[in-house]
């Protein structure tokens, strides 16, 4: 869901939804913050950096994801059974 | 039919439109000038913008360390110029070299740090190489300079409407004397009256008219440049009269496989250790610390396109590999990568996923079609950045024609606009009459309410993918005459089938940029078509025509300007004087 608000962490301050360039975050009735429009998320972290609390992660779609490519190869071993 | 939307009138002498890097310094001189200034921002100035989470270097000439090498101001002139092919505004530029020192030197004064104590540089800077042939872009802290430029504005007296999309300038006896937009929270119809304009809403993000790799909308904003950047700022201009240059150079670069992100892989903000390798780890682009230590070039002279052929000929995946920096040279790059755009959150997803440059390699693609930047296409200015219009003026990367003027070029014309805008107000203070119940303003309050009460319309992500499928096709790496003429009915069509729908006023906004960016891809192909030839800026290609394969500087070297004359469209070349 992209911006990813820990609501036992937040403190219901606003930042997020008003810093977010993409107008992503919106806020319920009661003042808690919600990604409305996840799909519009540019993962900048504006949120993420201003947020007081420390309450807000990203989280990237699936087809957007950084796939680890660890230096060294891994040591998966190969075998052919080929007749 | 229902009640009329509320509207707020906003009267001011300088009205700023756009409050990225060069809308926030505009804002900041036009109030230094004792000018009562608005800047009107689409999302929040605090984080708005190609920089809103950061930038980590700009250059500039530092004299105490340039001067000594014999390097002067107009060499710097001189230099860009030679690294962008020749065919730039060196006016403008001139305002970049001269200026863009002092303009850093005005950040570290509203908080930003720019001298270390490690530094043994004149100045205590931490210089690195970019463009030019010299060692000449600061690398600093400057994840949270919008916090700090916004926070300035708001010190110096002008005042911020943010969440406000500016739609149309208002031009009355051949000036400017105002413009108008919508809320984008609160659905109200905004109308400023003004005295003279800056507009500065930057450049057009390039992945919102093409999309590959994608996706581009409706399911995710992959994009290099921000998703809100959807050329309002040309579009208005254009409406209202003022020519365009060169909208229909663009480029692409490599970038982050996956989120597009971290510009300038494996080079810029991962160096020095930042090396580009193929899939069997071959060194293809060594470290540039290694190639251009000891010779007089910038980076800009790497070919990055390597790095495509690698995949072209069957020797990808293709990576960005740090692993073999020194410690000391990684964290160089990673506090780099924090400081740049996007770079907190690049760093803080890599961690998420156990990714670490000490032991990871991380896998680049094709990046998305550019718009601006090297190509620079935008609005038509002089040498005092106005543009066509009286009491219109441009700054930053709304301007056309200056390749590569980035952060630097936004935060000093920027205040060059603001101060030239000022004088033409002081010279120009009694402005045509303007109301809350003119043609314009009806005309906006009545396509916002058949946008938000249609039913059987289009949502503007189905728009958006029209627009993306048509302009990736015809747009791209297959153009010629007729693949642009029928690019060109495409748009055609789907300007006049498009039936938006919101359901809400956030939705309003993404429908009204829809129809900024579907007009800025007409003016796009428009300009493709009539510039017949192909271009490139050193290996860097930024116009292809398969019929036209030859650079053609007879004919061609030179900026190619569009304007709206009633129904029809107007050509010109446009020659930049050497200065």
């Amino acid at each position: 869901v992209a911006a990813v608000i820990d609501l036992e962490k937040c403190n219901q301050c606003g930042t997020c939804s008003d810093r977010c360039p993409e107008d992503v975050i919106a806020e319920n009735a009661e003042g808690v913050p919600f990604t409305k429009y996840p799909n519009e998320c540019w993962y900048c972290g504006a949120c993420m950096i201003d947020c007081p609390a420390d309450a807000i992660h990203l989280q990237l779609p699936l087809f957007l994801r950084l796939v680890p490519k660890p230096y060294k190869q891994l040591s998966m071993v190969t075998k052919r059974e080929y007749r | 039919m229902e009640k009329r939307l509320e509207k707020e009138i906003i009267d001011c002498d300088l009205l700023v439109i756009g409050g990225g890097l060069a809308g926030c310094m505009a804002a900041i001189k036009g109030a230094d000038l004792g000018v009562q200034t608005v800047m009107v921002e689409k999302a929040n100035p605090w984080r708005s913008g190609a920089a809103g989470t950061g930038i980590d270097h700009i250059f500039a000439y530092f004299p105490d360390i340039q001067g000594p090498k014999g390097y002067t101001v107009d060499d710097l002139i001189e230099d860009h110029t030679e690294k962008v092919g020749g065919m730039v505004h060196q006016d403008i530029l001139k305002i970049i070299a001269y200026n863009a020192l002092d303009r850093i030197h005005d950040l570290e004064k509203m908080g930003v740090k720019i001298r270390y104590e490690q530094s043994e540089l004149p100045g205590k800077y931490i210089l690195v190489r970019q463009i030019h042939n010299v060692i000449n872009t600061l690398n600093f802290d400057g994840r949270d300079i919008k916090v700090k430029m916004a926070d300035e504005v708001k010190r110096r007296g002008a005042r911020i409407v943010s969440r406000v999309m500016v739609r149309d300038l208002i031009v009355r006896e051949g000036r400017v004397v105002g413009a108008i937009g919508v809320g984008t929270r609160d659905g109200k119809i905004y109308i400023f009256r003004c005295k003279a304009v800056v507009l500065s809403t930057a450049r057009i993000s390039g992945g919102r008219i093409f999309t590959d790799p994608g996706p581009g909308a409706g399911i995710a904003f992959n994009l290099r440049w921000p998703p809100s950047e959807t050329g309002d700022g040309k579009i208005m201009a254009f409406n209202a009269g003022a020519e365009l240059i060169n909208l229909e150079f663009s480029h692409r670069r490599v970038n982050l496989k996956g989120l597009i992100r971290g510009g300038g892989m494996p080079y810029n903000s991962y160096s020095p250790p930042g090396q580009g390798i193929n899939a069997h780890g071959d060194v293809i682009m060594p470290p540039e610390k290694d190639i251009f230590s000891d010779s007089d070039q910038g980076i800009y002279n790497a070919p990055k396109h390597k790095l495509f052929d690698e995949l072209n000929t069957g020797r990808g995946p293709i990576y960005c590999d740090l692993t073999t920096g020194t410690e000391e040279e990684i964290k160089f790059a990673e506090w780099s990568v924090f400081h740049e755009g996007g770079g907190h959150a690049l760093l803080h997803l890599m961690e998420r996923e156990g990714i670490d440059f000490r032991t990871h390699m991380l896998e680049m693609d094709r990046g998305e079609i550019e718009l601006g930047n090297w190509g620079a296409g935008g609005v038509y200015v002089d040498h005092n950045c106005a543009s066509t219009i009286p009491g219109v003026y441009a700054a930053g990367d709304e301007i056309g024609g200056v390749p590569l003027s980035t952060a630097p070029g936004a935060l000093t014309t920027g205040w060059f606009a603001a101060e030239k805008a000022c004088e033409y107000i002081r010279e120009n203070s009694n402005v045509p009459a303007f109301t809350d119940n003119e043609d314009e303003i009806n005309a906006l309050e009545e396509k916002c309410r058949q946008m938000k009460h249609r039913k059987d319309g289009q949502c503007w992500q189905e728009a958006q993918v029209a627009l993306n499928n048509v302009m990736s096709f015809y747009g791209t790496n297959l153009k010629t005459e007729k693949m642009l003429e029928r690019g060109l009915e495409n748009i055609d069509y789907l300007s006049k089938e498009v039936s938006l729908m919101a359901k809400d006023t956030h939705e309003l906004v993404r429908c009204l940029e829809m129809e900024n960016l579907i007009k800025n891809a007409e003016l796009i192909l428009r300009g493709n078509l009539e510039r017949k030839e192909s271009r490139k800026i050193k290996s860097m290609a930024i116009h292809v025509r398969l019929d036209y394969p030859e650079q053609d500087d007879q004919n061609w070297f030179c900026a190619l300007s569009q304007k709206k004359e009633k129904d029809a469209v107007v050509f010109a070349k446009r020659q930049f004087r050497r200065i």
